[in-house]
């Protein structure tokens, strides 16, 4: 997490992860909500768990994916993007959907959540990875297949072979997927990305990763699957003039491209640190491609207008009154993304004129408060405090196991 | 030093070319050089300047591998000769490296032993999702100097503590000396798990193992080319 305040990273907390899910839910920009960061205190510090559901159990470090997903689940009512961090890992949080979906059968008639699943480049699909795949195939809950090829790094270096390599491994992980599940749910998913010859970093704010990212999806529109891409992210650390710019560049070109889904906003370092203000400002370009996508109209449904607007002309004559039109009235909603006061254009006032940061931290401040969470049933959260125990028992035995076999003491956390 | 052949050492590993790098050794062989001096007065020096030269982002990754790879193939080529002459060029240290269990993630780990074995050190890669008890035999079978475990991921970091806990249990420190690195690690927590070190990056890793082993770095180019 960026820290507002001191400008510095430190470790993410329950506390940010249900910051970032309030603003989110907020937000008509985002189509869904993602299990955004890692809790550190529900790992590593053995606090207590942050609702009141489980309260009073500790949360061990292997259920980490499935206790930011009870988060998610608990402060948000969008479409959830997650993913599970092993092959034993994704059971709970089937099992979690399914009791906030009712029953797996309605778990699987409307899927809540899209899963992020990993090949490893190049070429090559991991125990896990496959374990993933198939066990969600079954489930029928969606798999996005998020091919990471680093071109130069992990892939070739010509963009042309990464995008050939990235969909060798989508296809790959797609023919897993199918023969468990024939028909079963899939994204055509992605966050391919050049590689940085000077760090070996992935810098997802570069014009090849957008790029990248944009061919990929015409792959997979070609072959009538959904898309999915990595963009909106910067490799700045800070809020700054290069997140701003890398980050609306890229949420323009993906746009363009027609990706259905796009991860990436609040992101910075490489998709390393992860910012609430940045989300905010994120939410004005994703509107503003938004916008684009949409591109030049002649009125709407209800105001049609001709190409021309000679009636206006007509009305207005030399005046130059636009203001006064019905059609003015009528239609600028439309016609014009109205922004929120993050973007800076208001009249001339005082000086020294705000900087992005500071009006971010306003915003978020003000959306947190406009914020409900919420109400699961008792019976709901009954059901998901049993998940939660049943699998923190599991990574219990599990991890005292593998403690026996290096001699490490039992007391182990 | 101004000799031609040197001159020519150190460029061909500064131009990664290892067929160059080879022929030159085998001149330095005909002519009855000291193998060990043609390492540290002609290649030694031109891989020195190339580390500089990447650390300062002058010169790239793949032209830093290539210049690794002409230093091997020079060295290659010496090494028959400087055993016959009893002056084997030594390692400034072991280092077993390893991503933690349960991760995946080598991009780092990679670059980090790349640099590592570059500067001079000894590199046994136990590749990825290592478990304590790896580390802590491969640390005994090669009487390793320096244990470096990578984690990624929040939840695999509790995997370094685990390292660090087994070296300890098993009496291998403080003479091994563990140190840790990866995206989400701080210097709390290093100093939480009671590592010997951690770093932010692959050049620092360098610089944090050769103060480990008590060779601190000075600017003079002559002495580090002594080490190296
Ligand atoms: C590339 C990548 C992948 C690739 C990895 C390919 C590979 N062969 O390594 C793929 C696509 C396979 C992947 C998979 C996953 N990933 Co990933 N990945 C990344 C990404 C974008 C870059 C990592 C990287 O290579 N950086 C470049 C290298 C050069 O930097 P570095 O690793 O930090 O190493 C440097 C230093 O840290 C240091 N260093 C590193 N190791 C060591 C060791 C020692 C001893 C020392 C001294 C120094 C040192 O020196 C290095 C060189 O300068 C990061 C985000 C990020 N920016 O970190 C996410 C990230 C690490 N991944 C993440 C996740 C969640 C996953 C998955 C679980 C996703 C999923 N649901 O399947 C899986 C992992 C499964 C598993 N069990 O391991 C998260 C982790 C979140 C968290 N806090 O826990 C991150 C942060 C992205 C995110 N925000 O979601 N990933």
């Amino acid at each position: 997490m960026l820290d507002p305040e001191t400008l510095e990273a430190r470790p993410s907390e329950t506390r940010d992860l249900v910051r970032i899910v309030q603003v989110t839910e907020t937000l008509p920009q985002f189509a869904a909500q993602s299990t955004a960061v890692v809790c550190s205190d529900a790992l590593l510090s053995n606090s207590l768990l942050y609702n009141d559901a489980c309260n009073g159990k500790h949360a061990p470090g292997a259920i980490a994916d499935l206790y930011r997903l009870l988060v998610v689940l608990q402060h948000s009512d969008k479409p959830v993007v997650t993913g599970s961090f092993s092959a034993a890992g994704l059971e709970g949080m089937i099992d979690l959907l399914a009791a906030d979906s009712g029953s797996p059968d309605r778990l699987r008639q409307q899927p809540r959540a899209v899963f992020d699943v990993c090949p490893s480049p190049p070429l090559n699909w991991s125990e896990f990875g496959s374990h993933n795949l198939i066990d969600l195939a079954r489930a029928g809950v969606p798999a996005e297949i998020v091919s990471m090829p680093l071109a130069g790094g992990t892939a070739p270096v010509t963009l042309a072979g990464s995008v050939t390599q990235h969909a060798a491994e989508v296809l790959a992980g797609i023919t897993l997927h199918q023969l468990a599940a024939p028909g079963a749910p899939i994204v055509w998913g992605g966050a391919p990305a050049i590689f940085d010859m000077r760090t070996g970093g992935a810098p997802m704010g570069a014009v090849e990763t957008a790029m990248l990212n944009m061919a990929c999806a015409e792959v997979g529109k070609h072959l009538g699957l959904p898309t999915h891409g990595y963009l909106v992210a910067t490799d700045s650390k800070l809020v700054d003039a290069q997140a701003g710019a890398e980050s609306a560049r890229s949420a323009m070109l993906g746009a363009l491209a027609g990706i259905n889904m796009i991860s990436g906003a609040g992101m910075l370092e490489s998709l390393a640190r992860f910012s609430v203000e940045k989300l905010v400002i994120d939410a004005e370009s994703i509107a503003s491609a938004y916008r684009l996508a949409r591109g030049i109209e002649i009125g709407s449904d209800k105001v049609p207008s001709e190409t021309l607007a000679t009636a206006m002309f007509a009305q207005i004559g030399l005046s130059g009154e636009f203001l006064k039109l019905k059609e003015t009235r009528a239609l600028f909603r439309q016609e014009q993304h109205l922004p929120s006061p993050v973007i800076d254009r208001s009249a001339r006032g005082s000086e020294p004129a705000s900087d992005v940061l500071t009006r971010a931290r306003t915003r978020v401040d003000e959306l947190v408060s406009k914020y409900r969470k919420p109400s699961l049933s008792e019976d709901v959260l009954r059901k998901f405090q049993a998940i939660v125990d049943r699998e923190a028992d599991r990574a219990a035995v599990e991890e005292a196991e593998s403690g026996k076999n290096v001699g490490v003491a039992q007391a182990t956390k | 030093m101004s000799d031609p052949l040197f001159e020519a050492m150190r460029q061909s590993i500064i131009d990664g070319a290892p067929d160059k790098a080879v022929e030159l050794a085998q001149q330095a062989l005909a002519q009855g050089l000291d193998p060990l001096q043609a390492v540290n007065l002609g290649f030694a020096v031109g891989i020195t300047f190339a580390g500089e030269q990447f650390g300062c982002g002058e010169m790239f990754l793949p032209d830093l591998l290539a210049s690794a790879e002409a230093m091997q193939a020079a060295i290659k080529t010496l090494e028959p000769e400087m055993l016959k002459r009893g002056s084997e060029r030594k390692a400034l240290g072991k280092i077993v490296l390893g991503t933690a269990r349960g991760d995946i993630h080598d991009i780092g780990k990679n670059l980090v032993a790349t640099i590592l074995s570059a500067g001079g050190f000894q590199i046994f890669d136990l590749g990825t999702s290592v478990t304590p008890e790896q580390f802590v035999a491969k640390a005994k079978e090669v009487d390793a100097d320096i244990v470096g475990v990578s984690a990624l991921l929040t939840t695999t970091m509790a995997g370094q503590k685990a390292v660090i806990e087994a070296l300890d249990r098993n009496g291998l420190r403080p003479r091994v000396k563990a140190i840790i690195g990866g995206a989400a690690v701080t210097s709390k927590w290093a100093a939480e798990i009671g590592a010997d070190g951690y770093s932010r990056n692959a050049i620092d890793a360098l610089e944090l193992a050769k103060n480990l082993m008590g060779k601190v770095d000075s600017k003079d180019m002559n002495k580090r080319t002594a080490l190296a």
